[in-house]
């Protein structure tokens, strides 16, 4: 319930300038040196057991798809070393499918990993900034396109690790479990599922090698590679530069609280004030 | 060879000995002492092991009854006794012959001898080539049941290996095989015979090659390739055999193509084939569009089962994977419409759901397209699904190059500019 006393407070403060704009700089808001969190612990943890059951997968999956390829023949140079290579490609996998499930009761339920995964959905924006930032790269537009949190290429990289862990884990788990696979599915399923897997295996991984490679390690910005992955932290520079929206809501999260805060001291001020004055009465 | 006739006619001079040459004399080897019991620098005669003499069959026999030229020879005391070389003997001139008064082995092989690749050459004008005594020796010849004897069972494969593993005479005679002895020797013949002793039962050259009418290679219906000669001993193996394709083929229709006992265990170094080794031996014959084109078998076999998940890990070294023996059978091959077939599409279910392999695999199995060629549009969905692949990799590295190189250039640009 709003009080006549109220409103002259709120009226008195809009008056003495202290809600405009200017009064709240950018420098109360965010020290020079403030660095964002961009990745948690949580989502640290993550990356690494997912790229270390990823290249351990690609590693032990390469013979198979490259089985005319001599320089691999020398690798199995001791009796057991075919039915080990199967052993942990299956460790790999069961590792991988664990990070998925883990990755989706995260969104799912954790609130910041929640309010993340709403933000890496796609939306039309997204396909309007692939074509700005290709028309800027070939120096048809001077602006780039003003990123969120993640911008299109991350959520690209998102949603084909997503898609292709599950195609993989899918795929895997019928050949392992093939009996029952022919069992369950039509024939002709099996012969495809071994294409799909095989396939999607070197389309995953030249997508990462591309893609994600280019962008995290050999891209001139980031060269040799950008240490997000390590530190989760990203600088105010960096924030600015490649998350300007993702900064703009920060700051304007920060300016209403500090808001908040100053009309509530103020109203503490003035209440105590006309206190003290009754006092004295 | 050379060496060796001459080595051999030497051998017959030692046996000649001072006496008055008489076509009727009997003479006895002790007639002969006198200069070949002892090496005598003046006569050069030379020297008669004695004892060698009297170990052998012929221990009862006087040395004119094998050297008989020598009466023909003018023989005085005291002078060089005979003026040359008496001829070779012939075993067979008088005492190894049908009818012989000698009670001499009646040596009815000679008949086969002379069909043979030995005697065939030697009457091409291969005095090398190997006769009698070069494989039962000369004054040491022994029965055959002698262990001490050069062609008592087990003494048999080195016997052989004097010339045959001597590599001057395989060059010279361009003979087949190169190293027989050898292989043999790691064969599981020469193990058995030389590791576990079984004499009687481990197969030796003359079991496969015949005794004395043994034939060249490339003869057609040699011994030695001809399955009935490996079923007297593998009798199981043989009754199985011949009612598969193979064996229907090679023993009923004579069929040369058809895959014999050697071509699939090798010749001399006779071997259990190893598991890795069994495609490449069934595609000596199924990889080639010459041979599969007459029967109207596809060549593609081997090929796509290289390329399954069973030949992959079978290249890599495992041994639990199906190779081709492992479906089809080893020496029961039948083709897939026979209904006694392993892969019968009806009994896939049985080959296919063995203990180690699949167990309790579904019934569906039956129907399930093996050897599928992803690479072939006949194939189906496979082949459309690899297509596809293929295709989105094209676009997925064309697009990404577009990319990546404008990015690249305007992201080093941003970078001199600051």
């Amino acid at each position: 319930m709003i009080r006549d006393d109220d409103l002259e407070l709120l009226a008195k403060a809009k008056a003495s300038g202290m809600l405009s704009d200017e009064a709240i700089s950018e420098e109360t808001l965010v020290a020079e040196d403030e660095e964002f969190v961009r990745l948690t612990l949580t989502e640290r943890i993550q990356h690494v057991i997912l790229f270390t059951s990823f290249f351990t997968l690609v590693l032990t999956g390469l013979p198979l798809v490259f089985s005319n390829a001599p320089f691999i023949h020398k690798l199995f140079f001791f009796p057991t070393s075919f039915w080990l290579r199967g052993i942990i490609h299956r460790i790999a996998g069961v590792t991988l499918i664990g990070v998925g499930i883990f990755q989706i009761c995260y969104v799912m339920w954790s609130p910041h990993g929640n309010r993340d995964f709403r933000k890496i959905i796609p939306n039309p924006q997204d396909a309007k900034d692939s074509i700005n930032l290709f028309l800027c790269n070939l120096g048809l537009r001077e602006q780039r396109p003003r990123f969120g949190k993640f911008n299109f290429i991350e959520k690209f990289e998102y949603w084909a690790l997503a898609w292709g862990t599950f195609i993989m884990a899918l795929t895997g788990l019928m050949l392992w479990f093939q009996e029952a696979s022919i069992a369950l599915f039509p024939i002709w399923v099996l012969d495809i599922v071994r294409i799909v897997h095989g396939f999607e295996a070197i389309l995953a991984f030249l997508a990462i090698i591309i893609w994600h490679m280019y962008n995290v390690h050999l891209n001139p910005e980031v060269f040799p590679m950008s240490r997000i992955w390590i530190t989760g932290k990203i600088s105010k520079e960096e924030m600015v530069e490649h998350h300007p929206l993702e900064y703009e809501e920060i700051l304007k999260e920060r300016r209403d609280k500090l808001e908040i805060e100053r009309v509530k001291a103020l109203l503490e001020e003035v209440r105590q004030k006309k206190s003290t004055e009754k006092n004295e009465e | 060879m050379h060496g060796k006739s001459l080595l051999a006619a030497s051998i017959s001079l030692m046996l000649l000995v001072v006496f008055t040459p008489s076509p009727t004399a009997a003479a006895d080897w002790k007639d002969c002492i006198g200069c070949h019991a002892e090496q005598k620098e003046a006569t050069r005669a030379p020297l008669v092991d004695l004892m060698t003499l009297e170990k052998s069959v012929h221990e009862r026999l006087k040395c004119l009854d094998c050297h008989a030229d020598v009466h023909e020879v003018k023989h005085t005391v005291g002078e060089t006794p005979h003026q040359r070389y008496p001829e070779k003997v012939g075993c067979t001139t008088r005492c190894h012959v049908k009818g012989n008064t000698m009670g001499a082995p009646d040596f009815s092989p000679m008949e086969q001898y002379k069909d043979s690749v030995h005697a065939i050459a030697r009457e091409a004008g291969m005095p090398g080539s190997a006769a009698c005594t070069d494989c039962h020796g000369r004054h040491n010849i022994k029965s055959k049941d002698d262990p001490e004897s050069s062609v008592y069972r087990a003494n048999i494969p080195r016997t052989c290996a004097i010339c045959h593993e001597n590599m001057q005479v395989v060059v010279k005679h361009h003979i087949h095989a190169e190293k027989p002895f050898q292989e043999y020797e790691q064969s599981v013949h020469g193990k058995g015979l030389y590791r576990d002793g079984l004499v009687q039962v481990a197969a030796v050259c003359t079991d496969c090659h015949g005794i004395h009418d043994i034939q060249a290679a490339g003869t057609p219906g040699l011994r030695a390739r001809r399955p009935e000669t490996c079923g007297r001993c593998h009798k199981g193996i043989f009754d199985v055999y011949k009612e598969s394709v193979h064996g229907k083929a090679a023993i009923e229709d004579q069929n040369p193509d058809a895959p014999v006992c050697a071509d699939c265990h090798g010749e001399h170094k006779i071997a259990v084939p190893s598991k890795e080794m069994i495609p490449s031996i069934c595609s000596q014959c199924h990889s080639e569009e010459g041979v599969m084109s007459k029967y109207e078998v596809p060549i593609d076999r081997t090929g796509t089962y290289q390329e399954s998940y069973h030949g992959i890990a079978s290249s890599y070294g495992s041994k639990t994977v199906a190779n081709c023996a492992s479906c089809h059978g080893y020496h029961d091959i039948r083709p897939p419409t026979d209904p006694k077939s392993s892969v019968y599409p009806a009994n896939l279910v049985r080959t296919c759901g063995k203990s180690k392999c699949h167990p309790g695999i579904s019934a569906k199995v039956a129907s399930m397209k093996m050897h599928v060629d992803v690479k072939k549009k006949e194939s189906g969905g496979v082949y459309y699904v690899r297509q596809f692949f293929i295709w989105t990799f094209v676009a997925l590295i064309i697009v990404s190059f577009i990319w990546v190189i404008p990015d690249f250039v305007r992201r080093i640009r941003q970078r001199s500019a600051e």
